[in-house]
């Protein structure tokens, strides 16, 4: 992009929240079911039906706006907004208008290098449309199952300065949704979507010029590559002479190409106005406290800690801050005494191969912490060595049988004991003498020849402390 | 406060009503008529009123996040004006 102009950009996110009904009518909130099989006279909007709030998507926004830390507003309404379109029975969506949930916020981002600080404007509960489609046979359909789901759109301010900054914020707004659990983030089907707002002006200039908004940015990628091609668009119309118009343009993704949709209406023309059929929603401060008391420590905060209290590398940080039910593993495992980095290593290791082994998901992972925790102080204590511990957590996949029960079932951690490896050290320096007799003349490093061989003698299954101990006996003793 | 005859024509636009000429100038005298009651409201001195967003003094009307029975889809579909098997049909637009 020309170095004369800067993009001005701020993104409209909307995001399917994860509750079990919809927004104000109790039917499933649920994505692939048959069509129109998830409807009832409130969401098909039939005369006379009247939509009542549910609850749950009261909570989750509110864990939303202070994952953002955003401001609740302890009072807010409901508003109709009017438009006609086929995916919309009513004839209006429920959404909220002039005093909306929440305002403020902010999202902490890094892009080309640096941080930088995304704000929030504002953050409102709404219900989503239906889905029209266009089929093979020209004829245009619509599914009502999604009509009522409810959405939080997020407003930001018009910080982004580049695509790629509002890749990276969209990335950590989606990282944060599925990480607090009110969004399933999955921008192909559309439950986690992103409308566009994007001017360009002069560089080093502080007016702001006409925009326009790009609709149906379907993943993290094409938010970029939709705002790059549209900026460039606006730049070759002010270089040319031109004039930008206001308009709503559609990203096709098949072919990289930004269709008109049409000539924007105004919000007048939506002709907002308080929803009759609902009542305000006053919320209490005991409400918002005890939300936020409940709220899970945070990616972001949790990555800091990894990294500098943990001394964890980047890759694992990344790894164990990123899913919520991973991450509270791994804290489960550590429980406050075990090694950082080296229970790190097994969730990245063995825990996840057999994850891809299996096609589980962490939750579904049948070894509980404090049995797997047990599992890891033995090879801590040196009672089993690493390749047994791989055996023995396999067998506990299916076996619930604590850790020593299934160890000595499978014939490991018994080696330990100082006879029997007492005895293997006498047989192996009694069959190398020449060795043992280099050794005695001062070739100290043969320890580590001995070492092997009592190992390979063993099976793998001494502990090597005392191995190291007890063979440094044998060969010193006179 | 009244409407020009091109607002009348905007709001039937959006309303989705294709109106005569002659429909068109009597709307236009019937809503002016009722704006002229606005005109009377507006003379009422609500300096101290809250504006209200509700008749009801209710709040916090929810409901618990529990699933009900669903419309069987022959039923949902019925009164539809154009369908298909499975869907509701509309006119291509655009």
């Amino acid at each position: 992009m020309s170095h004369d102009w800067e993009i001005v950009a701020g993104l409209e996110i909307h995001a399917q929240l994860q509750t079990k009904t919809k927004a104000f009518c109790r039917c499933p909130n649920l994505y692939g079911a048959d069509p129109n099989t998830l409807v009832c006279p409130v969401c098909l909007g039939m005369p006379g039906a009247l939509p009542v709030l549910n609850r749950e998507t009261v909570s989750q926004a509110a864990r939303l706006v202070i994952a953002v830390g955003g401001t609740i507003h302890l009072h807010s309404k409901f508003d109709r907004k009017n438009y006609f379109y086929a995916d919309l029975p009513k004839g209006y969506q429920i959404s909220q208008y002039d005093e909306p949930f929440s305002t403020g916020g902010a999202v902490r981002i890094s892009a080309g290098g640096q941080e930088k600080t995304i704000r929030i404007t504002r953050a409102h509960l709404e219900e989503d449309a239906g889905k029209s489609m266009h089929l093979d046979n020209g004829a245009s359909v619509v599914d009502m199952n999604r009509c009522g789901v409810p959405l939080v759109e997020i407003v930001s301010e018009p910080d982004f300065r580049s695509a790629e900054e509002a890749g990276a914020y969209l990335t950590v707004l989606r990282e944060l949704l599925r990480f607090i659990g009110v969004c399933d983030g999955n921008m192909e089907r559309g439950s986690l979507r992103c409308d566009a707002n994007v001017s360009v002006r002069p560089r080093g200039s502080h007016d702001l010029r006409e925009r326009t908004e790009m609709k149906n940015l379907n993943s993290i990628r094409n938010v970029e590559r939709a705002i790059e091609a549209e900026a460039e668009r606006q730049i070759a119309i002010y270089e040319s002479g031109g004039v930008v118009h206001r308009q709503t343009l559609q990203w096709d993704d098949q072919t990289d190409e930004l269709r008109p949709m049409r000539v924007k209406e105004g919000s007048d023309d939506y002709r907002y106005f308080p929803e009759p059929d609902l009542v305000p929603l006053e919320l209490e401060t005991e409400f918002v406290e005890a939300t936020r008391r409940a709220m899970p420590e945070l990616p972001q905060s949790r990555r800091k800690r990894y990294r500098e209290e943990f001394g964890l590398n980047d890759e694992a940080v990344y790894f164990l801050a990123t899913e919520r039910r991973l991450s509270d593993y791994y804290e489960s495992l550590l429980d406050g005494k075990r090694n950082p980095v080296s229970v790190a290593g097994w969730i990245q290791g063995e825990v996840q191969r057999l994850l891809k082994e299996y096609g589980w998901e962490i939750e579904q992972f049948p070894v509980g912490a404090t049995r797997f925790g047990a599992l890891m102080d033995s090879v801590d204590k040196g009672s089993l060595n690493r390749n047994s511990a791989r055996d023995v957590l396999r067998m506990m996949l299916s076996d619930d049988r604590d850790v020593d029960s299934i160890a000595s079932e499978l014939g490991f951690g018994v080696k330990q004991d100082d006879t029997q490896l007492a005895e293997i050290i006498d047989q192996v320096v009694t069959s190398s003498p020449d060795e043992f007799e280099r050794y005695r003349q001062g070739k100290k490093n043969l320890i580590g020849y001995f070492m092997g061989q009592v190992m390979k003698a063993a099976g793998g299954n001494a502990n090597p402390k005392l191995l190291q101990k007890l063979l440094a006996e044998r060969l010193e003793r006179e | 406060m009244s409407l020009t005859r091109s607002e009348v024509e905007h709001v039937a636009k959006l309303a989705r009503l294709r109106l005569s000429d002659a429909e068109l100038s009597s709307l236009e005298k019937d809503l002016n008529a009722i704006f002229g009651y606005f005109d009377q409201l507006r003379a009422v001195d609500v300096t101290n009123v809250e504006p209200l967003a509700h008749v009801l003094d209710a709040v916090n009307v929810m409901d618990d996040d529990v699933p009900h029975e669903c419309l069987p889809r022959e039923i949902a579909l019925r009164d539809a004006p154009d369908r298909t098997e499975e869907y509701f049909r509309f006119p291509r637009i655009l």
